[in-house]
């Protein structure tokens, strides 16, 4: 299975603290990761990295092959935490600037991804709710048929219904030449859908493996075995 | 569906699978969902799918045949078997369970001809 | 590049609708007090008023330039929507030369409009001592060169500007990522930036002995100093080499030194 990141002794320090610290691992095609870990664990850094939002201080990084570009954003699709729309955008501005920076996106299914969601392509981004802003940014994430589609706190702002039509989502657009990483910190709506595990707390990886094997390891689902590492942070 | 998450998931699945085979639901030679759909419809993992496929198939309930998707078997005998292997697995389980409970094999079949009739009795009740 | 531009322009499109209906009812309000005013005055200081409100017009359209320069990059490195921009498959040179082109297709349009107004309320307030302006035909090749030049000067020192504030930006969110007192330290950067800009320009100006006035202008006609062809020159090249320079060091810590 061809590995699409690499990440080697990878080092992210701030001025006050550790982001980010000797984190090592390779993201393999076909797989869905999750990043677990309590807030300010790294996950969000680790993804900028990816995303080439932000740069590591030292350690190796190659995203497709390449050190993170903009070449390789094109192959990024990134979704991150913050409600990172233009609030002068309507929906449907968002949607057009989408379909004009990216190459890979599918018009048809973002479409499709809005009406379902009951965004009303006419109303502007900065009237939306939370709940709303939440399904405007994970349906234009997704409408990319990205290599890497990493999703920051999937879930999050969202209602029982979107969530499991989320869920469809994902597992729909999931081909064995893509990589999926999710982190959440609400790991019960989520576990099911990871092939593979990595625990983060304070910037290192605490714990990594599929999780069908740290099932029938430990006897206990991927949520207890969070609640048991995290029990202490 | 609902998954106990502290077992693997696949094996919850090939067990839903088998028991729908078993009890008629699944008949048999019947082709069975994509890996794709079928994790679409429980919300799990395409690759998790792949594997209860494969397990499936080394374990002959099912067979997947280039191109046209994964099949459950016509073999008649494998499916008596596994439905031989289910019922004994659960029997086994229940009079574990009973046993740790200092219930003899007496009390087990007295409190199971006590359950049927209680069961009787409300069916009538329904009735 | 061309989708970077178009992005730019949808942003604006709402501030610029603003401003127009918020400049012409404000012209619409001076014109009213103005013939509100007593006829003898508006006879006698017709020049002075009309300097006034062309002088004041200068002024507030220069302010309203250069908010809404220093909001074009601003908006994007320091709010979480600039995410939305900075993940594109566009380099920080690109994302940088969108804005700066940008601005400077902003700077032609708001000197047209400032020269429409002047010129209109010139017609309004019967002016006639300004219509030697009109009478391009009057000018010698050697003026229309100058004045083309002057402008040239203009917009390039005004990118020049603009580089500044944004490699201040640059700065702040590469290489001092994370540093408590945001604002005093961005504003520190600028200032420093710009000593090293003008200790750069008096050594300029010092090397070719040159820092008087350019022109002079008297009641009908420019007056230009001899030596201005010269001084225009390097003028010109000196915030073409300074912007390029900016350019470059801003649009390579984009590209790779940026943490947004």
């Amino acid at each position: 299975m061809s590995i699409l990141i690499n990440c080697i002794n990878l080092n992210k320090k701030y001025m006050s603290k550790v982001a980010l610290e000797e984190f090592t691992l390779k993201f393999e095609a076909g797989k869905i990761y999750g990043i677990l870990g309590p807030n300010g664990s790294g996950k969000t850094t680790l993804m900028k990295i990816i995303a080439d939002l932000h740069k590591q201080s030292s350690g190796e990084i190659t995203v497709c092959g390449n050190k993170p570009s903009h070449e390789t954003r094109s192959k990024v699709a990134y979704m991150p935490t913050e409600n990172f729309i233009y609030g002068w955008m309507k929906v449907k501005d968002s949607i057009a600037f989408y379909k004009d920076m990216y190459a890979d996106f599918d018009m048809e299914k973002a479409l499709d991804l809005m009406n379902f969601m009951e965004l009303d392509l006419n109303q502007k981004v900065s009237s939306l709710s939370t709940g709303q802003r939440a399904r405007l940014k994970i349906s234009l994430t997704i409408s990319r048929r990205a290599e890497v589609v990493m999703l920051d706190e999937p879930l999050n702002g969202l209602d029982p219904i979107s969530r499991t039509k989320i869920k469809e989502c994902i597992i729909e657009q999931f081909d064995e030449n893509s990589v999926m990483i999710l982190s959440t910190h609400l790991v019960t709506e989520i576990e099911q859908i990871l092939d593979e595990v990595v625990f983060l707390g304070k910037g290192r990886i605490v714990l990594q493996g599929r999780a069908e094997d740290l099932r029938f390891e430990r006897g206990k689902s991927v949520e207890d075995i969070y609640r048991e590492v995290f029990a202490h942070a | 569906m609902e998954f106990n998450n502290d077992l693997p998931i696949y094996q919850q699945i090939m067990n839903m699978i088998k028991y729908d085979i078993v009890s008629g639901k699944i008949p048999s030679g019947q082709k069975l969902l994509s890996t794709r759909d079928l994790a679409i419809k429980l919300k799990v993992n395409p690759n998790t799918i792949q594997r209860v496929y494969k397990e499936l198939e080394t374990e002959a309930v099912c067979q997947s045949k280039r191109g046209l998707g994964t099949f459950v078997t016509e073999d008649d005998e494998v499916i008596l078997m596994m439905k031989e292997t289910l019922v004994d697995d659960m029997v086994k389980t229940f009079i574990e369970g009973m046993t740790k409970l200092n219930y003899s094999r007496e009390n087990i079949i007295d409190k199971i001809n006590c359950q049927f009739e209680k069961g009787d009795q409300q069916d009538v009740n329904i009735n | 590049m061309l989708k970077l531009l178009k992005f730019e322009f949808l942003r604006k499109k709402t501030v610029f609708l603003v401003a127009c209906i918020m400049i012409l009812l404000g012209e619409a309000f001076a014109v009213f007090r103005y013939f509100q005013i007593d006829e003898s005055v508006r006879y006698f200081e017709n020049g002075n008023i009309f300097a006034l409100f062309g002088g004041f017009l200068a002024f507030l359209f220069m302010i309203l330039y250069l908010i809404d320069i220093i909001t074009l990059l601003r908006q994007d490195m320091f709010k979480q929507e600039g995410y939305m921009l900075f993940m594109t498959p566009f380099n920080g040179y690109q994302i940088l030369g969108a804005k700066v082109l940008f601005a400077l297709l902003e700077g032609f349009f708001i000197g047209l409009i400032y020269l429409l107004f002047i010129f209109g309320n010139a017609k309004i307030m019967n002016l006639t001592d300004f219509e030697f302006i009109f009478d391009l035909g009057g000018l010698d090749a050697n003026e229309i060169w100058i004045i083309i030049k002057i402008l040239v000067l203009g917009i390039f020192s005004v990118i020049d500007f603009a580089l500044t504030i944004f490699l201040s930006f640059a700065l702040f969110k590469s290489i001092f990522t994370d540093v408590r007192f945001k604002g005093p330290i961005t504003f520190g950067i600028f200032i420093v930036i710009n000593y090293f800009k003008i200790k750069i320009s008096d050594l300029v100006s010092s090397l070719t002995g040159n820092g008087s006035a350019m022109f002079y202008a008297t009641t009908n006609d420019i007056v230009f100093n001899s030596n201005l062809h010269l001084s225009l020159n390097i003028g010109i090249v000196y915030s073409l080499v300074m912007s390029a320079l900016l350019f470059a060091v801003t649009g390579y810590l984009l590209e790779n030194r940026i943490n947004l």
